[in-house]
């Protein structure tokens, strides 16, 4: 069986490597197919006619697009990404600065939102109808409603602008501070790693408002999926069965439904997390992250070739590591996987 | 059913602000005040791509680190605005390296004896030497460096000459009043070439790499720490000679994206200075008593419609009258500007009565006048024509470009809007010169009238876009421009390319705009500089 499992998952890698490879190949295309020439727009302001020729050469873009696919996969497999124009730093460097800036705030909020939401939605599938069914009802419409650039802004505005408990608003730590030395590149864990909890804390409250943003807008999917899953699994004839048999309706509700229900959750969970890190580019951008939404968002305005192709690989090779992740949980999960194949 | 909902969203609030505070109860860490007194704190919008100005790709966020931390020869002085507003002065030279000069040569020339005891951060003397590395590096790299250097006559290595250890010549070969000044705009910096020298290549002879991230100077302010997309920390140089000492010892510049989070953070206190805010929050916050709001205009720069002349209706000056005339000024001015800035719009005489620039146009929104003129050219029709606009500059362009399409409208043009993202503007607009009607903004540094039509009126130049000629123009200019400002003819002649501009329309001003800085009441010291960027060696706090 364990056998089976390793297969599978041998499996699941080799097939990643099409993808990664579609993902390049498209990704190169569609960045020349944007429009702007990159040439021009970092020649500078004053730039004449010969300058610009100048930077295009330099960049190597007076090449055919073959030639710069080639150089592009070789500098790859050397492990380089490229240089960035707008940042003007390596792009490598930007995503190792960037990437766990955006995780560590996203797995907060995706923590944040899950904590919520599931023993909201458990407790609404037990009693439908009821006040608490209702209160989920909302708050899932309510979150899947607000757009996510106004309830970052909102939490703002009373946090921190009218009440002012929450530090300000200019990123991943504030400037009386020096970010601990980078070893995950979260700076909570950097910090509590070196044992300095006055820089953890502030890092850590830094932190607080922008996850609750992200919270709110995970909130949604999450509870809703809980709860009518587990509505469905509740209705299904094991827990019937179990009931028959006399079982605890604690051990039928969190052992029986709540592990069947668990599957398609999970793909939900998946879901929202690659949606959180991609996309939380206006909460980045309102609590001045560091993230890497706002660098690819940046980037993609500014024509930055390299910086586009590297962004999408790097998040392409996470979806492509998230599923797989999600593949061999549901292999835990379910105890049908291993055994059907 | 609205309201049920709202009542919940606000539940959820409550719900999550529960949790946070909850949190942050024991989190929350005050600031250490004592630290805040010498240190100056600035949130801007944009952020820093470089430490080297004369790099390729270098945007214009980084070019304060040339004018902090690095020394020109010469820099320009500063005069009262009133209204406590301070901007530099272009008229009046000042020293900064060079304690004095003098022309020699016939004017042909200059001689720049350097202070004798100022020395870079590493400790050596700057030399004659460094200033003639540094000088060669920015007129042999290309791009932006050359381009700007060659506006001040300056293009080739053998115009630099080294007299002696603390002289220095430049040769222009002809009188040329742009040279001086030019030597005082943010490209001529002098670096230490000791230190460059050691981190040349083969490939990169003028360490470029090493610069890039690495600054070699020796002015006021020296690199504390650079986070890319985060922050920059200057702190002060204590041997700096070449001018008063700074006040404050360290200075961080945040970039903070979102407009609306700079402004939260200088209304709470948390920043000393907010940099780009839009028009709007600085009106509002011109009536904050708390803060300090400093709104100057830009000199030498306007924003305004450009005419295409390759398109064919534009080709005839009647029609680039009529839509001059069918322009809403006013309207814009307060819309889009919110009535930050100068208008220049409506003069009362119909020739240029001063060499002053920018100066007012005579036209002033009439539609009947613009409809006649329409009817004289052969359109009482009208056309259809797409009026472009900078997505870049959305917050003035956006509602520009609507009250434009309405007035047109209102003479029979039908002026659909055509939005272009940041990235394409230069190529279609400045390179290719393809768009027909246009809202543009450009501005010179050297702050001389002569210099803003050489760039946007002559033909072939980058900031014409309107792809306008006129051989009279062309003659005017090229005489005037390295004519000395106190020559007899100057005065005429710049009259002359006004009246010439004001006649032809190839470009319609609407106004001259503001540089708008929000700071706490206890800071003082800023200066609008024509470059545009903070000059944080003149700064200090109570």
């Amino acid at each position: 069986m364990l056998y089976d499992k390793i297969q599978l998952i041998i499996k699941r890698l080799m097939l990643a490597v099409p993808t990664l490879f579609g993902v390049l190949v498209i990704s190169f295309c569609l960045t020349r197919a944007l429009p702007g020439d990159p040439a021009v727009y970092f020649a500078g302001a004053m730039a004449d006619e010969a300058s610009i020729q100048q930077v295009r050469e330099k960049l190597g873009l007076d090449r055919s697009l073959p030639y710069q696919f080639l150089a592009y996969c070789n500098n790859l497999l050397n492990g380089e990404l490229g240089q960035s124009l707008t940042t003007g730093q390596s792009v490598t460097y930007e995503i190792k600065a960037r990437l766990p800036a955006s995780l560590e705030l996203t797995l907060l909020g995706l923590f944040m939102g899950l904590l919520t939401a599931i023993p909201l939605g458990i407790l609404a599938a037990l009693k439908p109808n009821t006040w608490i069914d209702h209160l989920c009802r909302v708050l899932v419409t309510a979150g899947a409603s607000t757009p996510i650039f106004f309830s970052g802004l909102f939490l703002m505005f009373v946090f921190y602008y009218l009440l002012g408990w929450s530090p300000s608003p200019i990123g991943r730590l504030d400037f009386i501070y020096l970010e601990p030395p980078h070893v995950t590149g979260f700076y909570t864990i950097d910090a509590l790693i070196i044992g300095d909890y006055e820089v953890f804390k502030a890092a850590f409250a830094q932190l607080l408002l922008p996850a609750s943003t992200l919270a709110l807008c995970a909130l949604a999917p999450i509870a809703r999926m809980t709860r009518s899953s587990m509505i469905t699994a509740l209705e299904s004839e094991y827990v019937k069965a179990a009931k028959a048999n006399g079982i605890s309706a604690k051990m039928r509700v969190y052992v029986y439904a709540l592990q069947n229900a668990s599957l398609p959750l999970l793909t939900v969970i998946g879901l929202v997390f690659g949606f959180l890190l991609g996309g939380n580019v206006l909460v980045e951008k309102v609590y001045s992250w560091p993230g890497i939404g706002s660098f690819a968002i940046d980037a993609l305005v500014a024509s930055d070739y390299a910086a586009i192709q590297g962004f999408v690989l790097i998040m392409a090779v996470l979806f492509v590591t998230l599923n797989l992740i999600i593949d061999i949980l549901y292999t835990l999960f379910d105890p049908r996987m291993g055994r059907n194949e | 059913m609205e309201k049920k909902s709202k009542v919940n969203i606000l539940k959820q609030m409550t719900g999550y602000g529960l949790f946070t505070m909850s949190l942050l109860g024991g989190l929350t860490t005050n600031a250490n005040a004592n630290s805040r007194d010498e240190t100056l704190v600035i949130v801007s919008g944009t952020s820093i791509n470089s430490l080297d100005i004369h790099r390729a790709g270098t945007n214009r966020p980084s070019y304060q680190v040339a004018v902090n931390m690095y020394d020109r020869l010469v820099s320009f002085g500063i005069k009262s605005e009133g209204e406590g507003n301070l901007k530099s002065d272009s008229t009046q030279i000042i020293p900064e390296l060079a304690t004095h000069w003098e022309s020699v040569d016939d004017g042909t020339a200059y001689i720049f004896h350097l202070r004798e005891d100022a020395t870079f951060w590493d400790g050596t003397l700057v030399t004659a030497a460094d200033v003639k590395w540094s000088f060669d590096r920015a007129v042999s790299l290309g791009g932006f460096p050359t381009v700007q250097m060659k506006a001040g006559g300056l293009s080739s290595p053998e115009q630099f000459e080294v007299i002696d250890e603390h002289t220095f010549k430049v040769i222009m070969g002809e009188a040329n009043k742009l040279t001086l000044p030019d030597l005082a705009v943010p490209i001529p910096i002098v670096i230490n070439s000791k230190v460059a020298l050691q981190h040349i290549t083969k490939d990169d002879p003028w360490a470029t790499e090493y610069l890039h991230k690495t600054p070699a100077g020796g002015g006021a302010y020296m690199l504390e720490r650079w986070m890319p997309g985060q922050q920059l920390i200057y702190k002060r140089f204590d041997g700096w000679k070449n001018g008063d000492l700074p006040a404050m010892s360290r200075v961080i510049v945040r970039d903070v994206p979102s407009s609306s989070t700079r402004r939260a953070l200088v209304e709470r206190g948390d920043a000393d200075v907010a940099l780009d805010l839009p028009s709007k929050d600085v009106k509002e916050l011109m009536s904050n008593p708390k803060l300090k709001v400093s709104s100057s205009t830009i000199d030498n720069t306007l924003h305004a419609i450009g005419l295409n002349l390759n398109f064919e209706p534009f080709g005839n000056p009647k029609v680039r009258q009529a839509i001059a005339y069918a322009l809403p000024y006013q309207q814009i001015f307060d819309v889009a500007a919110y009535g930050l800035g100068k208008p220049m719009w409506g003069r009362e005489s119909s020739k240029a009565e001063s060499a002053v620039w920018p100066q007012p146009f005579p036209y002033k929104t009439n539609i009947d006048k613009a409809k006649a003129l329409l009817t004289e050219a052969g359109y009482e029709n009208g056309f259809s024509v797409p009026l472009s606009m900078n997505l870049d500059f959305a917050q003035w362009m956006e509602p520009t470009a609507l009250l434009i399409q309405e007035n047109l409208g209102k003479i029979g043009i039908d002026a659909p809007i055509n939005k272009i993202p940041g990235a394409s503007w230069r190529t279609k607009a400045l390179v290719e010169k393809g768009l027909e009607l246009h809202m543009k903004n450009f501005g010179g540094w050297l702050n001389y009238p002569d210099y803003y039509f050489f760039w946007a009126y002559l033909d072939g130049h980058l900031f014409n876009s309107m792809n306008f000629h006129n051989d009279e123009m062309k003659s005017l200019v090229d005489v005037t421009l390295k004519m000395s400002v106190d020559a007899p003819e100057y005065s005429t002649n710049v009259k002359r390319m006004i009246d010439i501009a004001t006649d032809e329309v190839p470009m319609i001003p609407l106004w001259q705009p503001t540089l708008d800085v929000v700071m706490q009441k206890n800071v003082s010291g800023y200066v609008n500089w024509f470059h545009r960027q903070l000059d944080i060696r003149s700064f200090s706090k109570e």
